[in-house]
């Protein structure tokens, strides 16, 4: 979303601080639903906030000093070709995996929740009653931190690294993954958002309002699409999007600028 | 139908925009897909 308002002219701070707000408007109703569900763990993510907030303080220093040197855009751009690069890339192969398993009448291997893993030894244990779990407070602390922190740099939501990890990394019991991240991603986007307007003053509320509008009407199509389509094959032509929009980018970082003056201010001005 | 907005210091057309908030719908789609599986 973040590249799709650069591609658009918006300045890729502004778009990183407006899609936070957007964010934490599209994913409150998908948050109380799960809460109602009662598919939150709280203990966990608490811990995740508190993470998520470290993250996203870090984050937003750091996009103000990378404003000031004058090298956020360039920063963002390589950010995105190597995030939406990995992601595609991986996604594209599960999804493949997973269609011509289908193919072959072949059922979708089960994860069980196996042995502990190292990560799960490490000091500060806690008990997580709702996921089952007995395990170290550091690695859902670090998860936290780490989507706080691209939040804050790159303006995403973060639930397609949180929702792998939980499951892979800490285990936790898929129903309760999605009800947990969005607890998470509503809390720590919108303290993002009120950073973002603070520190740098790059929310576009108009822009912000626009997008939400934007959003509730897409919801609408976007479930009866999601119904129709089957998971795997969802992921296979989001994975070409991500790829696509990955290229598009890279296209824009070694490709000659049409105003090659833009670069004397930087390396001429000093 | 153009907007002109503060903070952005930019004109912007509404209906580009509006289109590109429905797109934002997949991230949670994706989201229950990944837990699906």
């Amino acid at each position: 979303m973040t590249p799709l308002l650069i591609f658009n002219g918006i300045p890729a701070a502004v778009a990183v601080g407006t899609e936070a707000a957007q964010i934490v408007a599209s994913s409150v109703s998908g948050a109380i639903a799960q809460w109602r569900r009662n598919n939150v763990d709280i203990k966990m993510g608490t811990v995740l906030l508190a993470g998520g907030i470290f993250g996203s303080l870090v984050g937003v220093q750091l996009v103000k000093l990378l404003r000031q040197i004058g090298q956020f855009e360039f920063f963002v751009s390589v950010a995105y070709v190597t995030f939406l690069g990995i992601i595609g890339v991986l996604m594209l192969m599960e999804s493949a995996n997973a269609i011509r398993k289908a193919r072959q009448g072949k059922a979708p291997a089960v994860k069980r929740p196996g042995q502990h893993l190292w990560v799960h030894k490490l000091p500060l244990k806690m008990r997580f009653h709702r996921s089952k779990l007995y395990i170290s407070a550091i690695p859902p602390f670090a998860i936290g931190m780490v989507v706080g922190l691209l939040g804050a740099i790159m303006g995403v939501g973060g639930g397609f690294i949180m929702v792998p990890a939980m499951i892979y990394l800490l285990r936790v019991p898929t129903n309760i993954v999605v009800g947990t991240s969005l607890f998470q991603i509503v809390f720590v986007t919108a303290f993002t958002t009120v950073l973002h307007a603070t520190q740098n003053k790059t929310v576009d509320i108009v822009l912000a309002i626009i997008l939400m509008i934007g959003g509730v009407i897409g919801a609408q199509f976007g479930v009866a699409a999601g119904q129709k389509l089957k998971a795997e094959q969802l992921r296979f032509l989001l994975a070409g999007l991500v790829l696509l929009v990955c290229l598009r980018i890279a296209w824009g970082l070694v490709t000659m600028p049409s105003d090659l003056y833009s670069i004397s201010s930087v390396v001429g001005g000093r | 139908m153009n907007l002109y907005l503060p903070i952005a210091e930019m004109p912007v057309n509404v209906f580009v925009f509006l289109g590109m908030g429905g797109a934002v719908v997949f991230s949670p789609v994706y989201s229950a897909s990944v837990a699906a599986f």
